[in-house]
């Protein structure tokens, strides 16, 4: 089963740092932990869609997320690319970004 | 916190050559900083008038008014030699050459070393960059953090004045603005400084930040209107380097003010857009090295490159992505440095006695030897309006 996921629709237009001691309610710590993690644990994969956020994502908000996801569930690339799949018509250099992140954690 | 009871007897008891903050050792909380600040300046302002009247009786009835009131005037400069501290500003108050930047740091550095009353003289002053307005500010408000009285007098030149106007330096002092809306409004390359000030981050407050400077800059002249993407790249650029600080110049062991300031100006004559942002916060060497010193891959670098801030801040700009036990890290500095050089601008960096200067910018500042330590980091962005406009 798949699901989607929208940063800009559940969780914030205006995306913000790293930690959630730095942001609060805008934070890649917090979307990771309390939405990308939990809809992962319930579905085979998920879409995540970047398009439709206000305020531009910053490097480390994207690292946090998807590198740090990596960190928590030890997944492998090809295992990263099979279960999350990113959506960005808008920005499709996210997308390499993320994927140079998440190839960065993968490679430790 | 013992020191300060005694300042507060001392203050009541009107003991006029006492010296506060001389006897602390213990950083006081906030609130009671903020209230000594208050007591303080009542304090001066009271002796200030006590003097002023005690010169008046010096006011001879045969001379001139003119001729009086600069008597007085000198009578009281002397007074004010005795109480306060002088630190002297050069006339060319900028960071961009050799012998301007050692002027420019002396006087900064002796704000940020002062514990003491401090009177900044600038009646020199004539040109301000705006690197060395932001150094100016950083040092400023670290310094009325730290509870030092600081007194200012005005630039001979109006130009300098409103330049000092609008970067807030007479505000943050708690004095009253010296020009009019008007007079300031005369001098066009000054009006278009746009200047922020905030000491925390809010994604939102930058996204309308930048959004407030390009329409600014469309209200002056319908053919600066910047593009949408122009739009979301300078966002994203400001928005990294306020990040750098929150998260890393700020951290949670830094106790004094935490106020990052943002400068945008436009340069009519060059065509170019100068952002800069500075901190006055832990430097970029400081924190390359607090994060890397136990990685494999870099302590052997780190270890040779001690000396060198310039390396440190290279090595910070340069190599993205560098892993820590905590995350990838890195990436931000990095991504800025491609989008100027994407726009054919230029990434100047200020921090402790290092000076970075991004390899594909136009060589138009020319490299120096910072010989005393920067107040924090100063992030000087410099890019081509015509990258950015509308096509």
């Amino acid at each position: 089963m798949d699901k989607t996921v929208s940063i800009p629709d559940d969780f914030t237009k205006y995306t913000g740092l790293r930690y959630k001691s730095l942001t609060p309610g805008a934070s890649g710590e917090e979307f990771r932990d309390l939405i990308l993690i939990p809809t992962l644990d319930s579905a085979e994969s998920v879409t995540v869609i970047l398009d439709g956020n206000i305020s531009e994502y910053l490097p480390s908000f994207l690292e946090e997320c998807f590198g740090g996801l990596i960190r928590i569930k030890r997944y492998t690339f090809d295992e990263f690319c099979r279960r999350v799949r990113i959506v960005s018509d808008l920005q499709p250099q996210l997308i390499e970004d993320i994927q140079y992140y998440v190839k960065k954690e993968t490679d430790k | 916190m013992r020191g300060c009871h005694t300042c507060s007897v001392l203050l009541n008891d009107r003991h006029i050559r006492h010296r506060p903050h001389e006897l602390i050792h213990m950083r006081p909380s906030k609130s009671f900083r903020r209230r000594l600040r208050q007591k303080e300046r009542r304090y001066y302002a009271r002796l200030d008038g006590h003097f002023r009247d005690r010169y008046s009786r010096y006011r001879n009835p045969k001379w001139s008014k003119e001729k009086n009131k600069k008597r007085i005037h000198r009578l009281c400069k002397v007074h004010d030699s005795a109480l306060y501290f002088h630190i002297k500003f050069p006339s060319n108050f900028s960071i961009y050459s050799q012998s301007d930047s050692d002027d420019a740091l002396r006087a900064c550095c002796a704000i940020s070393d002062s514990h003491r009353r401090i009177l900044l003289d600038l009646s020199r002053v004539e040109l301000i960059s705006a690197a060395a307005a932001a150094m100016l500010m950083s040092c400023i408000y670290k310094a009325l953090s730290k509870g030092t009285f600081i007194k200012c007098n005005h630039p001979a030149d109006n130009k300098a004045v409103a330049v000092l106007q609008k970067i807030g330096l007479f505000s943050s002092l708690g004095k009253k603005s010296p020009l009019s809306t008007s007079v300031m409004n005369s001098y066009p390359d000054v009006e278009c400084w746009y200047v922020y000030s905030e000491n925390s981050f809010d994604a939102k407050t930058i996204y309308e930040c930048v959004h407030d400077f390009a329409k600014h800059l469309k209200n002056r002249d319908e053919s600066q209107e910047i593009s949408a993407s122009g739009i979301r790249k300078l966002e994203i650029n400001v928005k990294e380097l306020i990040a750098n600080i929150v998260e890393h110049a700020y951290s949670k062991e830094y106790t004094f003010d935490k106020r990052w300031l943002l400068f945008a100006r436009y340069d009519h004559e060059k065509h170019w857009l100068t952002i800069i942002i500075s901190d006055s916060g832990k430097t970029i060497p400081t924190t390359f090295v607090q994060y890397h010193q136990d990685d494999p891959g870099f302590s052997g670098r780190i270890k040779s490159a001690l000396n060198s801030d310039r390396r440190l801040i290279a090595m910070a700009v340069q190599e993205a992505g560098t892993g820590t036990q905590k995350g990838g890290r890195g990436y931000g500095l990095r991504k800025v440095e491609q989008y100027v050089q994407e726009f054919g601008g230029g990434l100047f960096i200020y921090s402790r006695n290092g000076f970075y200067k991004s390899d594909g910018s136009t060589a138009y500042i020319h490299p120096i030897k910072l010989r005393k330590p920067v107040e924090g980091t100063i992030v000087d962005l410099i890019l081509p309006l015509e990258s950015l406009l509308k096509a």
